[in-house]
């Protein structure tokens, strides 16, 4: 049971993150990439 | 004393009929429009002269040698530039004539500034080493290329001096502020909006009289100027020497000899950099180019009309230039400015018998010669034929041209596999280990399950290709920085022609091969707007580096013998269906005018380690981040869909089949049937439109748990012995093949797209979904159907 607890709170954090990304992405502050590239125009702006 | 000619007594003729290795001189350029002042923005005035180096391999375009430097252009292009022989002595513009030094312009006083950042901006013709030297300065890694279009939009940085931080912001490569791409408007639209307090004009040493043409323009701009002289190791070994006192007095500006490759000088740069912007609020005149009493006159004149504008601007109105012309549309006095600059503009044609771009040209390329005639001294002992320039005669000649880029790209695709074979290896056995170590130590459950066939088993199976990405781009590096890529754009450039395209647009599809994302913002430095809408509708079939996990899993498991030449045929598929495309929206939704095309080819030069490694660990690290990101989570849910919802007493396929994951994939297996695929197969390339590589995550644990072993067998054993319930091989090297082609070809990941939208616009990324799935499934069917029957 513990281990399905688990195991359901990551997908869930996963489906989070995904949800995010693609809010952020429809609202223009996300281009959708995930190069991590320090001045990539297209992955998620850092908050300052 | 030898007799000038007068232009019109002379028999003229186009520069595309002279033969290789002539010796000629310019007379004119003839038309009109943006090309021609960038042409004679690059040097092509009035008594240059020209050499005809080569022919490219199909003909077209020439290389030709002026002002120092190798300049390619399309014969019809060449055609509007007249020419004479080198011999005639031809009476100079008054333009070029009129050396009059430089004048003091009295300044405003300094607005106070908006914020309290200072800021430096990069400003140079393209590569020059802006970026080299923006690396090194704030140990940035921004991607360098011994070519132009590699930064297509702004880069910002700081470095701290004295205990002040500036920020540098390095900008596109420009030959000039009169805009001819999206990059260059960028360019003058960022000094002219944002005022950085300073500008670091970097001037290739090497090449200063075209150079400077744009430290003319920046001079006319009234901002703080340092000038950075570049690649100066390999002017100080030409044995030409430069009155560096002498040519800082004359253009009002310190200079600097630097080497941004190495960082000598940098130091010094920096600190002039800061004295300069130190010393400009004390600084009440500007150091200008003197063009002259009628021009001088003409920009006094329309000054007392709008005081408020630089000379820039306001030669730029007299020159009817369209940008300038916008920004009076908001004054009072806009009417009158545009009637007296007209009046001013046909005063100063009258007086020197020629248009305004020719006399403006012509006026700064006079002040360069004559200031470079009172400073540099050339050495007459210098070897003309630069070491630089020798590897040309094999790598562009006409016959082995060609065949020398396919067998560059073959080395480079049998050494990913070949190179990479044994760290892959060493990855493969750790992750099996971790895997074996995990189900060891845990219990039976839902987490473990997690953990092994979810996690495990979707972010190992893209790990394990890290070294073959390093090694690739490794290579793609050496090339890059080495110069041999423009050369690359200058053989191809009568095919692109052919396609719709010119040579220009081989630049976006090489960055492609990595990376669709920058390829896409790098279509910027393409001035035609259609050319660059078909460039990014094509750039998505260069195959990028995220598809290459599924190539080299499917190579390897099927296709042992060849699999430098396999690689190899899916980069050639996806450029022939790039180049189809490209053909078919030239002729129908896409119709355009023919494109001109000129590109300067650097000089060979050695790359450096540096750079090799930076580049390296971009790469690699950018792999690692996505492992970590989105492949992780990718992963994640795939093993969830798969997983979910349980039920009792069914076997592992069973389990499978009915999962969500099975669900979905079962709806759409009639689809992709008629490929060869399965529905395991379907569903991989559904969840490659997050990132390519998720493919072969999915398919990782999607295939876990089809074996009995004791010991989990790397994916590509399984592939090879996974059968369906008829007990059938499901992939063999037919539908291995097919399932490649399918991923080379159909829709791109969601950053590409959405690069598209933004660069080109929300219609055409539909388009581009729409249209790349079905040339993928239609190339996929025919290939299966035929192949099938072949075998």
């Amino acid at each position: 049971m513990t281990q399905t607890l688990i195991a359901l709170f990551i997908v869930a954090l996963a489906l989070c993150w995904v949800l995010v990304r693609l809010v952020r992405t429809f609202k223009g502050r996300d281009g959708g990439c995930n190069c991590g590239s320090r001045d990539c125009p297209h992955c998620p702006k850092k908050e300052s | 004393m030898s007799q000038k000619n007068d232009i019109s007594q002379v028999s003229l003729r186009p520069l595309d009929n002279e033969p290789v290795g002539a010796v000629v001189k310019v007379a004119r350029v003839q038309g009109g429009g943006a090309f021609r002042q960038r042409l004679l923005e690059m040097g092509f005035v009035r008594g240059a002269e020209i050499t005809v180096i080569k022919n490219a391999p199909l003909l077209d375009p020439v290389e030709y040698m002026i002002l120092g430097s190798h300049i390619s252009l399309r014969r019809v292009e060449a055609a509007r530039v007249m020419v004479v022989d080198a011999e005639v002595e031809l009476q100079a513009t008054a333009g070029s004539l009129a050396y009059n030094g430089t004048t003091l312009t009295v300044l405003d006083e300094q607005d106070p500034m908006a914020d309290n950042v200072l800021r430096v901006a990069l400003v140079g013709n393209p590569n020059c080493g802006k970026t080299s030297l923006f690396n090194f300065v704030t140990g940035a890694r921004e991607k360098v290329g011994n070519y132009g279009g590699v930064t297509v939009d702004s880069k910002e940085g700081s470095f701290v001096i004295d205990g002040h931080r500036i920020e540098l912001v390095d900008l596109p490569g420009t030959y000039s502020l009169t805009e001819y791409s999206p990059e260059e408007m960028y360019v003058r639209t960022y000094l002219r909006d944002k005022h950085p307090d300073a500008i670091l004009n970097i001037v290739d040493a090497g090449n200063m009289e075209r150079n400077l043409y744009l430290t003319t323009q920046i001079m006319d701009m009234n901002i703080p100027m340092v000038i950075a002289l570049n690649m100066w190791d390999e002017f100080e070994k030409s044995g030409d020497r430069l009155d560096i006192e002498a040519m800082s007095r004359l253009l009002g500006a310190p200079i600097i000899p630097v080497t941004a490759r190495d960082g000598q000088g940098v130091d010094r740069v920096l600190q002039a950099c800061y004295q300069a912007i130190e010393e400009s609020e004390q600084k009440t005149t500007h150091k200008n180019v003197n063009y002259g009493t009628t021009v001088e006159d003409a920009i006094a004149q329309l000054e007392t009309l709008r005081p408020d504008l630089n000379r820039y601007t306001l030669l730029k109105i007299i020159e009817n230039d369209r940008h300038a012309l916008e920004l009076l549309d908001t004054a009072d006095n806009a009417q009158q400015v545009r009637q007296q600059a007209d009046r001013l503009r046909e005063k100063i044609e009258r007086e020197y018998n020629d248009d305004i771009v020719t006399v403006v040209s012509d006026l700064k390329y006079g002040f360069v010669r004559g200031a470079l005639a009172e400073v540099l001294t050339t050495n007459s002992n210098k070897d003309k034929k630069q070491l630089g320039y020798a590897l040309d005669v094999v790598l562009t000649n006409r016959w082995l041209g060609l065949p020398v880029l396919f067998l560059l790209m073959w080395v480079v695709f049998q050494s990913t596999f070949t190179l990479g074979a044994y760290p892959q290896q060493w990855i493969e056995s750790g992750v099996s280990w971790i895997g074996r170590w995990v189900d060891s130590v845990m219990p039976a459950g839902v987490l473990h399950d997690l953990l092994v066939d979810g996690i495990i088993a979707g972010v190992g199976g893209v790990l394990v290709f890290l070294p073959n990405i390093l090694i690739l781009f490794f290579f793609i590096s050496l090339l890059e920085d080495s110069g041999y890529m423009a050369r690359a754009a200058f053989i191809v450039d009568r095919i692109m022609h052919r396609i719709g395209l010119h040579g220009k647009s081989f630049i976006p599809y090489l960055i492609g091969f990595g990376c669709g994302v920058p390829a896409i913002m790098a279509t910027r430095t393409l001035e035609n707007r259609r050319d660059r809408i078909i460039t990014i509708l094509t750039v998505p079939f260069m195959s990028c580096s995220a598809r290459l996990p599924a190539y080299l899993l499917l190579v390897s498991a099927f296709f042992a013998a060849n699999q430098g030449l396999v690689l190899m045929s899916l980069y050639l598929v996806g450029i022939l269906v790039a180049a189809l495309t490209a053909i078919l929206l030239s002729k129908t939704l896409l119709k355009h005018d023919h494109t001109q095309f000129v590109m300067e080819l650097p000089p060979y030069r050695t790359p450096t380690a540096r750079n090799a490694a930076i580049h390296m660990w971009s790469k690699g690290s950018q792999y690692l981040h996505k492992m970590g990101t989105v492949i992780l989570v990718a992963s994640i849910i795939v093993w969830a869909l798969g997983y979910f919802p349980r039920h009792e007493g069914q076997t592992q396929q069973e389990q499978v089949e009915n999962s969500y994951m099975g669900r979905m994939g079962k709806a759409i297996e009639p689809v992709v049937r008629p490929l060869g695929f399965n529905w395991q197969m379907g569903v991989s390339v559904l969840t490659g439109a997050a990132a390519k590589e998720i493919v072969v995550s999915t398919m990782g644990v999607l295939y876990t748990g089809e074996t009995a072993d004791e010991e989990s067998a790397p994916l590509k054993e399984k592939l090879q012995t996974v059968t369906d319930a008829q007990g059938n091989h499901v992939f063999n090297p037919v539908v291995a093949y097919a399932f490649m082609l399918f991923i080379l070809l159909y829709f791109p990941c969601i950053a590409a797209l959405t690069a598209i939208k933004r660069e080109a616009g929300t219609r055409w990324m539909i388009f581009e979904i729409f249209y790349t799935t079905a040339v993928a499934w239609v190339v996929t069917f025919i290939f299966y159907q035929v192949a099938s029957l072949l075998a």
